[in-house]
């Protein structure tokens, strides 16, 4: 009976108590550091890590580009019906549809349309939709216009501008090599097109008779 | 007479108190608050103009404003950040000297609660800052490069003279530059240096270079002062018929030698409506408004011999 008194005593012994909380705390404490010291991970993991940190433009290109390519070209505007907004209530368009970049900037809009009068001439593709003459140039692509039209990229979330035109000089570049690309070669040989691609007019704009188009997407027959 | 001499003096001197007491209340009560107008350097007309539009605005709309002249020194900016954070100003409309030394002084502002506005020049800690109002120097710099291109045929030697290294714009004009006239094989850059957008340094940059490259046909400049300067230069080598000049900013000298024919065209950034816009986001962040645009771009436009009439003091005449 003594026996058993000793054993409850030991049991709630405050001191005792305490010392086994201490020891818990410390093993705990000793099995997160060692798991910190020894924590190991795929090498593909962490290189992924560190490349993600790093900025690269043509990753983030190549992401919206996979990504949001085809609900871009769903909600472009046809050209007819883009004609007769400019022309009837530019202010609704330009609010509901149009992009600007910041103060007195250009007006950006994505639109989408078919050609069958498709032409080329000094390094530039020429065809004529709804009274305007679209060119779109193979050779040089210069500008904002397709960065500024989509609406991928808000420049708040880049360091700093140049990180931001960065991304203009990748889309560019894209657009010459991969959606112009070897069509330059063949060019004679094309009469149609559809195409989906970025134009940017002023903002007191009401009417047009030529544009130049920076595509995201041209297929030519 | 002594006790008459003691009285009116006695109420000289209560009037005096009082007047000044009520003028101190009158201030108080009209003025919403100091705001201190931080300028890289006040040895350039542009700089002149941004700065002192920046003040008008910010008095306009009822604050009491300041102007600081950094003189293109970290250091002597470092001092008015000092200075302005222990006199109570509320925020600063700032034009920084350098895109990642100038970032500390902007922190600091921002930890003690003074709002920072960057005009023109931006800093590469955009946390650091409520707005950046920074002109689209890489969009601008294409449409120059693009009219550099045609004037010069797409083909030809050229130089370019640099402005601050530190910089972010001088990298945005010179990388929008480049996009455009690299493209062209035939365009040759046969030299490029910094001369940090000041006149005297561009003049003797200019001279060295024409000097080390007979054959230069072009020279395309980060800023107009400096183009003022290359064109010195290439005037007095005798050289002005034949070197084309291209300036950046729309300075007003720049613009009126356009006019004459001496330099080729320049990019009109707008520095009355960025300073403009700094002081009216100011008002409004005072005023407890946070949903303000990070950055915000003004439009570049180009200036040459065919539009030159539609621009003057420093932008549009229109």
């Amino acid at each position: 009976m003594s026996h058993i008194m000793d054993t409850s005593v030991v049991l709630i012994n405050p001191s005792a108590m305490n010392k086994v909380i201490k020891y818990v705390i410390i093993a705990a404490l000793f099995l997160v550091a060692l798991w910190f010291s020894f924590y190991t991970e795929p090498l593909s993991v962490r290189k992924e890590r560190e490349a993600l940190k790093q900025y690269k433009p043509e990753q983030l290109v190549e992401h919206y580009w996979t990504t949001g390519l085809s609900d871009l070209e769903a909600n472009a505007l046809e050209v007819g019906n883009f004609i007769t907004a400019l022309k009837n209530d530019p202010q609704t368009l330009r609010e509901n549809s149009g992009r600007v970049l910041g103060i007195g900037s250009n007006v950006c809009y994505v639109l989408k349309g078919e050609a069958d009068d498709v032409s080329f001439a000094d390094n530039e593709f020429h065809f004529t939709l709804h009274g305007i003459e679209f060119t779109i140039p193979a050779k040089y692509i210069f500008g904002n216009t397709a960065r500024d039209a989509c609406g991928w990229f808000n420049i708040d979330d880049f360091q700093n501008t140049m990180d931001f035109n960065a991304v203009s000089a990748c889309m560019n570049q894209r657009i010459k090599d991969l959606v112009i690309g070897d069509k330059v070669q063949h060019a004679a040989e094309y009469t149609k097109c559809r195409f989906c691609g970025s134009i940017e007019v002023k903002p007191e704009t009401k009417s047009l008779d030529e544009l130049t188009l920076y595509p995201y997407i041209l297929e030519l027959q | 007479m002594k006790r008459f001499f003691q009285h009116t003096l006695l109420s000289f001197g209560l009037l005096l108190l009082l007047s000044s007491s009520t003028s101190c209340s009158n201030h108080s009560e009209t003025s919403k608050g100091k705001i201190a107008v931080v300028i890289s350097t006040l040895n350039n007309p542009w700089f002149v103009v941004l700065g002192e539009a920046a003040v008008q605005r910010a008095e306009e709309l009822g604050y009491e404003a300041v102007l600081f002249d950094s003189q293109n020194n970290p250091s002597k900016e470092q001092e008015h950040f000092d200075n302005l954070l222990s006199s109570g100003y509320k925020a600063v409309l700032f034009n920084p000297t350098d895109a990642d030394g100038s970032a500390v002084n902007a922190k600091a502002a921002a930890r003690a609660g003074v709002g920072v506005f960057c005009m023109d020049r931006e800093i590469n800690e955009p946390g650091a800052c409520v707005t950046q109002i920074l002109s689209d120097n890489y969009s601008g710099c294409i449409q120059l490069g693009q009219y550099f291109v045609k004037v010069m045929n797409g083909c030809g030697n050229y130089v370019e003279i640099l402005g601050i290294v530190g910089d972010n714009n001088t990298w945005a004009r010179s990388r929008g530059f480049h996009s455009v006239v690299d493209c062209y094989e035939d365009l040759h850059m046969l030299a490029q240096q910094t001369a940090d957008f000041d006149q005297n340094k561009a003049m003797e940059v200019m001279e060295s270079m024409m000097q080390a490259n007979p054959n230069i046909d072009a020279v395309f400049c980060g800023n107009d002062a400096m183009a003022m300067g290359a064109y010195q230069a290439v005037l007095g080598a005798g050289k002005e018929n034949h070197i084309k000049v291209f300036g950046f900013d729309g300075a007003e000298d720049c613009v009126n030698a356009i006019r004459e024919g001496k330099v080729e065209a320049t990019g009109m950034q707008f520095p009355k409506t960025m300073a403009i816009t700094a002081a009216e986001l100011a008002d409004r962040w005072l005023k407890g408004e946070r949903d303000l645009p990070k950055k915000l771009p003004v439009a570049v436009e180009l200036v040459n011999g065919m539009n030159v009439s539609h621009y003057g003091h420093f932008g549009r005449l229109d």
